[in-house]
Parts: C-alpha cells; structure tokens; sequence
C-alpha cells in the first residue's frame, strides 16, 4: 500500500455543563483512511467498536456487500469477549449482549501508482469530493441532506449489515479535487452548507423538502440561511474547515463557534481532508 | 441590562411558595415556543420529563390479558410501567455510567383511601417529585436476577438479566384523576421553572386509567386541569397529555384518533379526547406505521378501550419522541 500524503485530520468530544463526554468517534490517518462513529444512543461501548473497526480495516479494500459482511464475521469475536467481560463486571451484560454495539464507517484505501482510490460507506457519516476551481461538490457518499432526519444504518458486531446501508465505489482525484470524511454533525454542516449556495434544481429541492419536515436539522438549516456568510462555502467554509484541521485547539474553536450559531448539532466531531 | 432568564438547581424550588413560583411561571411562559417545536436534543444539560400518572381505584383488580398471562389491570399496569421504566434507564445507559437525560415521576390516584393523589416512589425514593435516571437505576423496590442464554451468530452466551420493581400493584378506593392531574400540573410549572434557561424537550405526562374521575362536579373541571397542563411549555414546544383507557374489552379500542368521527358514540371517549394533546409531526410515522394509515393526518394521544398490547404501543410511541432526542 502507498502512504498516504497531504492528509491530516481531528476528533473532539462533546462538552456539557458537567464536563467532557468520552468521544465515541474514532479515525485513522494510515492506509485505507476511515472515520468511525459510535452511536451511544444504543448499544454499548459504541466509542470501543468504533475504534475496533477501524483498527482492523483489511488491507485490501472491501469492494462488496459481502465483503463487508465476511469482514465482520471475521472480527467480532474477540471485541464481544472482551467486551462481554467489562459489562458482566458492570452490571450491563444483558444489554450488551441485547444491543450490541453499533457504529458508522467510512473509509478510503489509497491506491499504488494511478489507480482509483476505492471507498466504502456505511450509515451517516460521509466522504465529500470537492472540485476547488469547477466549485462544485463532484461525490457525496451521502445522497440527499433528509437522510439525516432518518435513522442511521449502523453496523453491529452482533448481526449481519443490511446491503441497503452499504455502499462503496472508486473514483479517480484530479489535480483540483480535495476529500473530507466526517462523522454525521459535522458532515450535515458540510452538505447544508454546500447546498445553501449550490444554485441546482436538486439542491433546492432537497433544501424544500427538509424546510418542510420540521426536524431539527431543519432548524439548523434557517439558522445557516441567514447567517452573513451563507453562500460563500468555497470561499470561506472550506477553507476554514481545512485550517481548522491544523491542530486540535483550532478544531476545538471552530466547532465551538458553529455551535454557538447553532450550525452544528450537539456530538462528537470528526474531520479527515487530503487532497 | 438584567438577564431575566435564572437557571435554577434541581430541587431548589422545592421551599418556595406556590405564589412566587406563579411569577417564576410566568417570565418562563413568556418565552415563546419556537417555531420547529419538538426538536430540542436532550442532554444532561437540558433534559425532559416523563410524569406517569397510574389509576389504583378498585376497578383495576378486573382481569385482563398480558403476554398471554390473566393478570388484574392493575398488576399489569405496573409490570408495564415498571418496564417502561427500565426501558428508560437501558437507553440512558452507556458504557461508563448512565447519562440523566430524563426526569421521572410517578404518581398515583385511588389506591389508598384518600380524596388526593400522592407521589407513589418507595423506598429511598419515597416522597420524591421528580427522580433522576441514574437515581431510578439504583432504587427500586425489589430486583429478581434471571440467568439467559443468547444465540449470538450461532454461539451461545450467558448473562444475567436484572428485573427491577419501582410501582406495585394496588386497586382501591376510588378515581381522584382531577387531583393527579393537579399534583402533576403543580410538579411541571417548578420543572419549567427549573429548566426555563435551556433548549429542552417538553415535558410528556401518561395518564393510564380505566375509569372516570370520581372526584368533580362535572367534565369541565376535568378539562381546566387538563388544560392546566397542556398549556405548560418549554421554548421546544407545549407538555404533552396522553390519555391512556384501559379495558378488558378491547372490541372498539381506538388509538391515536386523527378525526373526532374516529371516536365511538361515548361521551367519556369524546372527554378523553378533549383532554388530550395533539401529536407532534415528528411521531406522525410511527404512529400511522402503528395504524396503517396516512401519516400526514394529526394525531390526539389518546386511546379508548385499549388493550395492553396497545397501552404499551403507545408508550412506546410516547417516550421514543423524548428518547429519539437523546441520542448523543
């Protein structure tokens, strides 16, 4: 496998009034590149599975449903074990063995010489490809913004994946082109943000449907229109995303700032660029 | 400038008169509600509530039907309170401890003989309005270890289930739903209060009954206690009443009315439903997944005649719109 290059990335928990919540997101910045989100809402040890899998992403890249599921099989043993041991010793083995532990990934493997990189996406969270000169947003792994006002596929140690949580592909990057992976708030910033300024028939049908649907991302959505700065993603969003990576202080004071405004939801976050 | 917004402790309203908490009430209910109710994310920060109100009169010890068991209505009321319960606790659990996302309360009317409802914690508990998750999570009643097997993709494993007891069984006396109603209005306005500086999800009573209220003169006192507390709100939108009738014939059970034709010819079913508050837009497709049908319709939570199939349904339905903010 080739090195990655030109690749840096940051994870920050989520803080309330009585202090830091343990970050159930998880990333790697080794070949294949993933980033993993832990769903806390079910399950136990989500922030641990979210870890696991992507410590023991296969070195070659997952390029079917089957794949993705033969990789599991393969793995979750030893995670329930060890894991089985730590909540029977907490009181929570019934749950842990009943819920499992669930977690999204995304990942990229790098490719030797000029090959294709080659992608896989399970449940919410997301890899953008963004072209810098055309500005346009030229892949999301997640198809629609109201995806995010619908439950999550999750991936369990305890069961087999669903095929219509999995997707995968290959693409080529070109010489214009940058690529962020993100956990799920983060990423619904990205893709509402993009779609603000996006002047398509497609992004303001998305746009229309989400106004309509009362959720909270739609709340988060009339907060981003009228903010000062609301068409200008490529000029200031993405740039800023991408300089904020540089440490996790500077991370920690963007997401700061966008959840003051109310642009982001309360969560873990996570951020991977390379270009 | 002064911030007329104080966020107060947990409790430390608990000595204050019930006139000055009226004024509190009344700076927290000038907030208005925004204008996507129903969507705040409940944290530790900013909780809900769940307030169950359980009808103990003497009818509750007719029999009816639960997971194929012939129980009184009463003993099946508290094993699925008592369940819901534990429900709560499980999503409130995570891996280092458990996150209090939520306040609980239980109150009961009928039961002992007395004109008024009463707060129905026991134990360490006894006395408490509102209890903590991870308050419920250690005191209970009693608690039974059950040892289960699980087939995990073709291997089995053992563990130890924990079932916990909060409420009791108890069917006496008469029907004071106006008092529990009250005691439930008089317990929301100190939590609104109390909760009155953050973004946080109302606030959902579950009233379960199989009876009328014996305890007024006529239906509308019924429905200004109601109202009382329908017309409480956070900044996330107005405290929901679910009306829960529970019966042994459940041949005209109704759910979830979206129209008032919906309703059999009952005049207590058309009480139930002026009693009750309409659905948030956020539950429509579980519910119409529930009733089969459109769901862009507005729902009223209520159910007539139901079964306790269906009491748990909606339960169900009820505390996954608090759960389902309460992810993170």
């Amino acid at each position: 496998l080739e090195p990655v290059r030109h690749l840096k990335g940051q994870s920050i928990a989520k803080q309330d009034n009585q202090g830091i919540i343990p970050n159930e997101d998880h990333f790697r910045l080794e070949n294949p590149i993933a980033v993993s989100d832990g769903a806390g809402g079910a399950g136990l040890f989500t922030a641990e599975w979210a870890e696991y899998l992507c410590n023991h992403l296969p070195a070659m890249p997952i390029e079917t449903f089957e794949a993705l599921t033969g990789w599991i099989n393969s793995i979750w043993e030893p995670f329930c074990n060890k894991y089985q041991t730590v909540a029977e010793e907490r009181g929570i083995g019934a749950k842990f063995l009943s819920d499992g532990s669930w977690a999204t990934l995304v990942s990229i493997w790098f490719p030797k010489g000029n090959q294709s990189y080659k992608w896989l996406a399970y449940g919410d969270s997301a890899i953008f490809v963004f072209d810098l000169e055309e500005k346009s947003l030229d892949f999301c792994s997640v198809k629609d913004i109201n995806l995010y006002t619908e439950s999550p596929y999750l991936i369990n140690w305890k069961e087999d994946p669903s095929p219509v949580g999995f997707s995968n592909g290959e693409f080529i990057l070109k010489k214009n082109q940058i690529v962020l992976l993100a956990s799920d708030a983060m990423s619904q910033y990205i893709l509402l943000k993009y779609l603000i300024g996006e002047n398509s028939e497609s992004a303001k049908s998305q746009l229309s449907m989400l106004e309509a649907s009362g959720s909270r991302l739609s709340v988060q959505l009339a907060k981003m229109k009228i903010a000062s700065d609301a068409c200008d993603f490529f000029s200031i969003t993405l740039p800023e995303l991408i300089e904020s990576l540089n440490s996790v202080e500077c991370f920690q004071r963007l997401t700061d700032k966008l959840k003051q405004k109310g642009f982001l939801a309360f969560d873990d976050y996570t951020l991977l660029f390379f270009n | 400038m002064m911030n007329d917004i104080t966020h107060y402790q947990p409790g430390q309203l608990a000595n204050i008169p019930h006139v000055e908490i009226k004024k509190l009430l009344d700076v927290a209910l000038a907030k208005p509600i925004k204008s996507n109710p129903y969507t705040a994310q409940i944290t530790r920060a900013n909780p809900s509530a769940f307030i169950f109100l359980v009808d103990q009169s003497g009818s509750m010890d007719a029999e009816i039907n639960y997971i194929g068991n012939t129980l009184t209505k009463a003993e099946a009321v508290a094993q699925i309170v008592n369940e819901q319960l534990d429900a709560m606790i499980s999503r409130c659990q995570r891996s280092d401890g458990i996150r209090d996302y939520f306040d609980v309360s239980l109150i009961g009317y009928g039961g002992v003989r007395s004109k008024n409802a009463s707060l129905l914690w026991e134990g360490s508990l006894k006395g408490r309005e509102f209890v903590k998750i991870s308050e419920l999570a250690t005191s209970f009643i009693k608690e039974i270890e059950i040892e289960e097997e699980k087939i995990i993709r073709g291997q089995t494993k053992k563990t130890v289930r924990k079932i916990k007891t909060w409420l009791n069984p108890v069917a006496n006396y008469k029907t004071p739903m106006k008092s529990a109603l009250e005691l439930a209005a008089n317990l929301l306005e100190r939590w609104i209060v109390e909760h009155n500086a953050g973004d946080c999800f109302p606030p959902i009573v579950f009233n379960i009954t199989d009876g009328v209220a014996t305890d007024i003169e006529n239906d509308d006192e019924l429905l200004q206690s109601a109202e009382r507390i329908k017309q409480l709100h956070t900044n996330d939108g107005n405290v929901l009443l679910i009306n829960i009738h529970i019966s042994e014939n459940c041949a005209t059970s109704i759910l979830f009315p979206s129209k008032r034709k919906e309703l059999p010819d009952d005049y207590y079913a058309e009480l139930l439903y002026n009693m009750s508050s309409e659905m948030p837009k956020t539950v429509n497709r579980e519910i119409a997944d529930l009733k089969n049908c459109d769901p862009q319709a507005t729902f009223i939570g209520m159910a007539v005649n139901a079964d306790t199939t269906s009491l748990v349904q909606m339960l169900n339905i009820g505390t996954s719109m608090s759960m389902n903010q309460a992810q993170n």
